[in-house]
């Protein structure tokens, strides 16, 4: 199955040093719905991601996947269906090879070793790095890494990707082959990122987060279109909705549909 | 404006450490070649190198004259290999100011006098060549088992072998994120050096300090991060065991080969009979 319901049920969260990092979260991604989860540094962001999986477990309210609460009993039943995707790839591919690190998961999943690298090899191939298998990680470039930390996680076989500011430090086409390849993937889709640009590419929805609370959820297009709104919450207008370095509308192709004048 | 002449900027001690590691990534890429050498399972290459050890630490303080055949049977395993001799030794000579250090007193405290042919010297210097040959050679022998043997495979022979899988994994990890920390002792190094000026404070020894706990702290915290994503594919407390070589009759063959040789070259008065033939040529 593709694609689970994830509910966050006003979700609290405070780390032992007593930040507060979440206060009372709470909303719904539906199946196989691309949402993006935004806000400034310390918002809060990758604590939620973390309470997906239960990484991290709430100090109030629930967490449920596909109907199934986060909890100490279920965490290896929500790990499985809740992949993370970390930061930074050099966190995740710690096995000597490509293929051993992308079969890590599967062989922990109790898959006997001619079956993991079946699957492992399935999810490079969605990836387009079955030409990686054999290098080792530490000779990646960035992009290569940050693919095959992807692929990592789709060789379990996950219903919802959990994704924390996947193109960070990726050079535009790295970034560009990343968004395309997220872009057709069935999973329920959290992207956590600054980059509203990408946000805007990848997520119908988009979830505002300011320190710790919830103060957004809307249809993108219309969220990431209020300059006001964003500034106040730490953020800027993305690239593609704002305007021009000489003060006026960027002609872009999202708010000036070319269209409209063959129409007429 | 132009400068042909400026001063270079001078290398940061991170950044010449980081040399040292790039030696090491050096021995790496030369594993991933294929020669014999590099297509036998790793434990006969371990218990090869770990009786040619043995066998050159053995020789006696005065053996000098035991080295040479051993050297021979290096360069033998090293032409098998494929390798370029120099480009092992060079990596194997960081053995040496350790062997240095222990024996540099020995022609002081040693001064019985030997004669080597016309010369005689004071036993000390004999004691002292025979340490540092003792010393390269076993560096030597490790380097080409690095330079043949991909890093992956010598801990999977090392736990096969019986090592704890715990320390095998260790090395592992070890392996895996050396050159990342490095990396990042080098940058914070760099940002140290580009705000520091001749006479300030910034090469202190409590800036150091500083540098290298945070170093700490941030290796730390990776730790903490790869542990939550080894937690989120399941792991349960042991890697996955890699994909078991059979040991062939070729491993066999090369490690009874291998002992045969290095038992020969301790036990035979090999480079008797070596100087006894080349006295013989015309």
């Amino acid at each position: 199955m593709r694609g689970v319901r994830v509910e966050v049920d006003s979700a609290s969260y405070t780390y032992a040093d007593g930040t507060d990092a979440l206060h009372s979260v709470g909303f719904v991604l539906e199946p196989g719905e691309s949402v993006g989860l935004v806000g400034p540094n310390g918002s809060g962001k990758s604590t939620l991601l973390s309470l997906l999986n239960g990484l991290l477990a709430p100090t109030a309210g629930q967490v449920r996947v596909g109907g199934t609460v986060v909890q100490s009993s279920t965490l290896s039943e929500i790990r499985r269906s809740v992949g993370l995707v970390f930061q930074d790839p050099d966190d995740q591919l710690f096995m000597p090879t490509v293929l051993e690190d992308v079969a890590f998961g599967p062989m922990n999943l109790g898959c006997a070793p001619a079956d993991a690298e079946a699957r492992a090899r399935r999810a490079l191939d969605a990836v387009g790095s079955t030409d990686l298998l054999s290098r080792s990680p530490q000779r990646l470039s960035l992009g290569q890494r940050s693919a095959v930390a992807i692929a990592a996680v789709l060789a379990m076989d996950p219903d919802v990707l959990a994704l924390d500011e996947p193109a960070g430090r990726l050079d535009p086409r790295a970034r560009r082959t990343l968004i395309s390849l997220l872009r057709g993937f069935p999973h329920t889709r959290l992207v956590a990122s600054h980059d509203l640009d990408l946000v805007l590419d990848l997520c119908d929805r988009v979830l505002v987060l300011d320190r710790g609370r919830l103060v957004g959820d809307g249809p993108a297009p219309e969220l990431l279109a209020d300059g006001a709104f964003l500034r106040r919450h730490g953020l800027e207008l993305p690239l593609g909705l704002g305007p021009a370095p000489g003060g006026t509308a960027a002609p872009s192709a999202r708010n000036v549909p070319t269209f409209v004048w063959y129409k007429n | 404006m132009a400068r042909p002449n400026a001063a270079p900027i001078p290398e940061s001690e991170a950044v010449s450490s980081l040399a040292d590691l790039q030696a090491l990534d050096v021995l790496a890429r030369l594993a991933g070649r294929d020669s014999p050498m590099h297509r036998l399972d790793a434990r006969a290459k371990l218990l090869a190198t770990g009786a040619f050890v043995v066998g050159v630490v053995s020789v006696p303080a005065d053996g000098f004259a035991s080295l040479p055949p051993f050297a021979l049977l290096w360069l033998l395993a090293s032409a098998l290999a494929g390798l370029a001799p120099g480009r092992l030794l060079r990596p194997a000579c960081a053995a040496l100011p350790f062997a240095l250090m222990l024996g540099a007193l020995n022609p002081l405290l040693d001064r019985r006098p030997v004669s080597l042919g016309s010369w005689t010297v004071a036993a000390g210097w004999l004691t002292l060549a025979t340490l540092l040959g003792k010393a390269l050679l076993a560096a030597a022998a490790c380097t080409l088992l690095a330079a043949c043997t991909e890093f992956s495979d010598l801990c999977a022979g090392l736990a096969r072998l019986g090592l704890p899988r715990a320390f095998t994994q260790q090395l592992l990890f070890l392996w895996r994120y050396l050159g990342v920390l490095a990396q990042e002792a080098a940058r914070m190094a760099r940002a140290r050096d580009l705000r520091s000026f001749p006479g300030s404070a910034g090469r202190s020894a409590r800036v150091a300090a500083r540098l290298i706990g945070c170093l700490l702290r941030r290796a730390l915290e990776r730790a903490q991060r790869i542990h939550a994503a080894m937690l989120c594919r399941l792991w349960s407390g042991e890697l996955p065991r890699a994909r078991a070589a059979a040991f062939a009759g070729g491993d066999a063959l090369f490690l009874a080969a291998a002992l045969a040789a290095t038992a020969a070259c301790r036990f035979l008065p090999l480079t008797a009979a070596l100087g006894a033939c080349f006295a013989r040529l015309p």
